[in-house]
């Protein structure tokens, strides 16, 4: 599954980025997320702590900070 | 004279070889500018770059990014695109659209871009951690920490942030424990720091409990280690009921065996339960798998295991010790033990101590022959002593062996096998 989710996220990725430039954001239909795949009926677990909402801002924020030029592609 | 008059002219050049040689070097000329300006402009700052070489998608991309540091969103989602027209794979330009829409319009937009970018590369850190924030937001744990295992295994220095992230969830939200337990049943790289981590927490003991609890039927349960550093953080902290609640749901080692390997056989343990042999001057203490009497439950001759203790006679160490976690009532304490070697005054007691309590509950008191016999180094002999525990003040109890020597010093062998702990009728 993770390998049919990378090999269509290839194929996504250009469209997107084609979409992107050519300024139709609509393009990009929900994709499927090879590391962790999304719930849907995410809503059932609203209200999370607030903590822990901050710790994630800190780490989105720690690691945007330093972040590395290593982007390379990786396999599945 | 005739001869020098009739010569041809030389020919003349061509004004077209000029004009080709001009050509060549003027792209020659260039073409160097082009060698000298790839590496001039992958490293001069990304205002200087995009000077440098205005049609370069990669140098466009990273001049987005240094814009969308710097805060200017509109630059960077300009320049971003700029470089999509040219290489609609420009990962790292995908990636500051979708971060310039995460903060500036549609986070679900953003949310499919930088998952597109997560998906192509695991390495895409920024993505990966905006993922991370933008899941938890949406009350989404599962993908979150999915996320966050990504970024833990290549990111060392962000691990404590991170597992600073996965503690607070734990203790402010069960509902987060399922997802952090499957995360580290693929028993990642960064597991074992994790555990650790945990104890330098206020709750983390009872986050770790719980953790070992729920994690207790899968492939990554906690290991052997893990169990006995969480056990021995429990017995340490005092905590014998939440130790005695944990043994009981893990079952391991056993709950219902009030004492564990009584006969010497097992590989390892899981401390305080089982064997905790000392190591010190004077004396050498060590389980042999089958150096015991034949096993008669069995069925068959094999030798069960015993453990050897040699002796000096001048230690007063406690040479072994397994903790137990007795209910109140009354007991018995059973043995076999055998002397090997030597002939002294000296002692050896099966101590059953309460925690804290500075008298044993019960003691067997195995005496060394005050003459050494060829026979009686061949024969087993079985000890017993009934012991009460107390209803009040003695929640976990110790079994251990120490030796007394009121004598001089001496060279002993003795061998104890078989002990078991059986309710007294």
């Amino acid at each position: 599954m993770r390998k049919t989710i990378a090999a269509a996220s290839l194929g996504l990725l250009l469209i997107a980025g084609q979409a992107v430039a050519a300024g139709n954001n609509s393009a990009v239909e929900r994709v499927g997320d090879r590391v962790g795949a999304r719930a849907e009926a995410a809503n059932d677990f609203m209200g999370i702590p607030l903590p822990v909402l901050l710790i994630g801002t800190a780490v989105l924020v720690g690691v945007i900070s330093v972040a590395s030029d290593d982007d390379a592609p990786t396999s599945p | 004279m005739t001869d020098g008059l009739n010569e041809p002219p030389p020919p003349k050049a061509s004004p077209l070889l000029g004009y080709g040689a001009v050509g060549l070097a003027i792209g020659l000329i260039w073409l160097g500018w082009q060698v000298v300006l790839v590496p001039l402009a992958d490293r001069a700052p990304a205002e200087h770059a995009v000077r440098l070489s205005p049609g370069s998608a990669v140098v466009l991309a990273e001049a987005s990014e240094a814009e969308w540091r710097a805060g200017r969103m509109d630059n960077a989602d300009a320049l971003a695109r700029m470089a999509l027209e040219r290489a609609p794979f420009n990962l790292q330009a995908l990636r500051v659209v979708g971060l310039v829409e995460g903060e500036t319009g549609d986070r679900a937009l953003a949310d499919d871009l930088l998952t597109l970018a997560g998906n192509w590369s695991l390495r895409d850190d920024s993505s990966h951690s905006w993922l991370i924030d933008n899941r938890l937001r949406r009350g989404d744990y599962g993908s979150a920490f999915a996320h966050a295992d990504t970024l833990a295994r290549r990111r060392t220095e962000v691990q404590p942030q991170l597992f600073d992230l996965f503690g607070t969830a734990m203790e402010t939200d069960p509902r987060s424990v399922p997802f952090l337990a499957g995360e580290l049943a693929d028993s990642p790289p960064w597991r074992a720091a994790f555990i650790n981590s945990l104890y330098q927490r206020d709750s983390g003991i009872a986050v770790a409990a719980q953790l070992a609890m729920v994690m207790k039927d899968s492939d990554g349960r906690f290991s052997d280690a893990e169990l006995q550093q969480l056990y021995q953080r429990l017995y340490s902290a005092g905590q014998i009921e939440a130790l005695r609640q944990v043994r009981i749901a893990l079952d391991r080692p056993a709950a219902g065996q009030a004492l564990i390997d009584g006969r010497f056989e097992a590989e390892s343990a899981i401390l305080p339960f089982g064997w905790d042999l000392a190591v010190g001057a004077g004396y050498s203490v060590a389980a042999l798998a089958d150096a015991g009497p034949p096993d008669a439950t069995n069925g068959n001759s094999r030798p069960s295991g015993a453990l050897r203790v040699g002796h000096n006679g001048q230690s007063r160490d406690v040479l072994a010790r397994q903790v137990t976690l007795l209910a109140p009532g009354r007991y018995r304490l059973l043995g076999r033990s055998r002397w090997e070697f030597g002939a002294s005054q000296m002692t050896f007691s099966w101590q059953l101590v309460c925690r804290g309590a500075a008298r044993p509950a019960g003691e067997a008191v195995i005496g060394a022959p005050t003459r050494s016999t060829p026979a009686a180094s061949e024969t087993w002999t079985p000890f017993s002593v009934e012991f009460q525990v107390p209803a009040e003040g003695c929640g976990s109890q110790s079994l251990q062996l120490v030796g007394e020597n009121p004598g001089r010093r001496t060279e002993l062998v003795i061998w104890f096998s078989h002990l078991e702990i059986v309710a007294a009728q």
